[in-house]
């Protein structure tokens, strides 16, 4: 077996003791991407299987979670993004709720603009679907930073475009995200006061 | 130089999360000074962040997902890169290919004796395992709630049905995982209360047994 492993259990074992350590993030990053549990289990596979397989060429003492990462992004964009048709989200509730929204007065609907407390109550699955609503590249950015923690340079490098793209397309995601996270809040408090 | 409003918007995350320079931080600290709008959406990146950070959001990989994956792995080395690697060298070199195969099959018959030699008893391990592919483990078969209400003295909550586990020498239990396998050895009657040996994938942290053989000793 070419290479720096002797054996190719030797190469395993490296593998394994690196790697499976970022199962869960990988495995919650490829569900908030494919937003479906069966594409993200083939998706973490693939990534699995291809990493293992260029295993040979990670230097030793650099960022892996980085690197699987890359990997992630670019099997992800390869052969899922053409494939997976967007899902139809057209929930009939949500739209009736919409347009109960409109009637209320503009200054009820922004009085709460940017309240931290007002997220603090919503549960992680409206979280998630408001993360769903975003577009992949936004939505990209936002896992990578704001829930595994990269730093925008490493952002970049993952997913192949400069700091001040990542940063624009950060600060718009968010902006994008908290749009969708202020309807689930005002649903919220309209269901609460009735 | 003093920014737009756009260009300042573009940039309220590297100011939230401390990635750009001070020059930029002082522009933008200025700007915000005098633009309400561009100070709301700086609060909105704060609360949208800190809303993410919610533990909750985490899931962890489900078992199954899990042991679907390790086997992908397991299997991958032979499948592709060692085979196309015999199958490249059996084009140009065939005859020292085959002299080289024919060690290769002898000495990993050996390796393989020896390897399998290596039988768990004692769980009990001092350092963190990692997780143990292809070995083997022994021990009694019990229902794990059961198991739990004896130990505990406490009212548990049992299913109707018993629930299959490993007891090993050492007196830990090993759940198993919900495979062919492993829902075939839990269903036979017969098997409770037999010690047994099974083969399969070891999770040492989530104390389960991917089990893929087993047999009664």
């Amino acid at each position: 077996m070419p290479g720096k492993y002797k054996t190719a259990e030797q190469k395993r074992l490296a593998f394994e003791k690196i790697a499976f350590a970022h199962m869960d993030a990988l495995y919650n990053t490829a569900l908030r991407m494919t937003r479906n549990v069966l594409d993200a289990e083939d998706l973490l596979q693939d990534v699995y299987l291809r990493a293992f397989r260029f295993f040979d060429k990670f230097e030793v003492g650099t960022n892996f979670k980085a690197w699987i990462f890359r990997i992630l992004t670019n099997t992800y964009i390869n052969r899922y993004r053409q494939k997976i048709r967007e899902p139809q989200r057209q929930d009939f509730n949500k739209v009736e709720f919409s347009q109960g929204d409109k009637s209320k007065s503009r200054d009820e609907k922004y009085e709460t603009h940017y309240d931290e407390k007002l997220y603090r109550d919503l549960f992680e699955d409206e979280i998630r679907d408001a993360l769903d609503k975003l577009s992949y590249d936004f939505r990209a950015v936002v896992l990578l930073c704001d829930i595994e923690g990269f730093s925008y340079k490493e952002i970049a490098d993952i997913i192949g475009k400069p700091i001040g793209t990542v940063m624009s397309r950060l600060s718009r995601a968010r902006q994008q995200l908290q749009t969708h996270l202020a309807e689930f809040a005002r649903r919220e408090g309209y269901v609460k006061k009735s | 130089m003093k920014s737009t409003c756009e260009e300042v918007s573009d940039k309220l995350s590297g100011f939230v999360d401390g990635e750009i320079g001070a020059p930029a931080i002082q522009d933008i600290t200025a700007h915000l000074e005098h633009c309400p709008d561009c100070s709301d959406k700086e609060k909105t990146q704060r609360a949208v962040k800190s809303t993410l950070t919610n533990p909750a959001l985490r899931l962890s990989t489900p078992h199954d997902v899990r042991a679907r994956l390790i086997r992908a792995i397991v299997r991958q080395p032979e499948r592709l890169s060692f085979g196309a690697l015999v199958q490249r060298l059996f084009e140009f070199q065939p005859v020292p290919a085959f002299a080289a195969v024919i060690a290769i099959v002898a000495l990993s018959g050996l390796f393989s004796f020896w390897s399998g030699q290596r039988i768990i008893t004692n769980t009990a391990a001092k350092e963190p395992l990692a997780l143990l592919i292809n070995s083997e483990m022994e021990g009694e078969v019990v229902c794990i709630d059961c198991e739990l209400l004896a130990v505990s003295g406490t009212p548990h909550i049992h299913d109707a049905n018993h629930r299959a586990g490993l007891r090993c020498t050492d007196g830990h239990f090993w759940n198993i995982l919900q495979t062919d396998k492993g829902t075939e050895l839990g269903r036979l009657e017969n098997l409770m209360s037999k010690r047994v040996r099974v083969k399969g994938h070891i999770f040492p942290e989530q104390h389960l047994v991917d089990i893929t053989e087993y047999s009664v000793i």
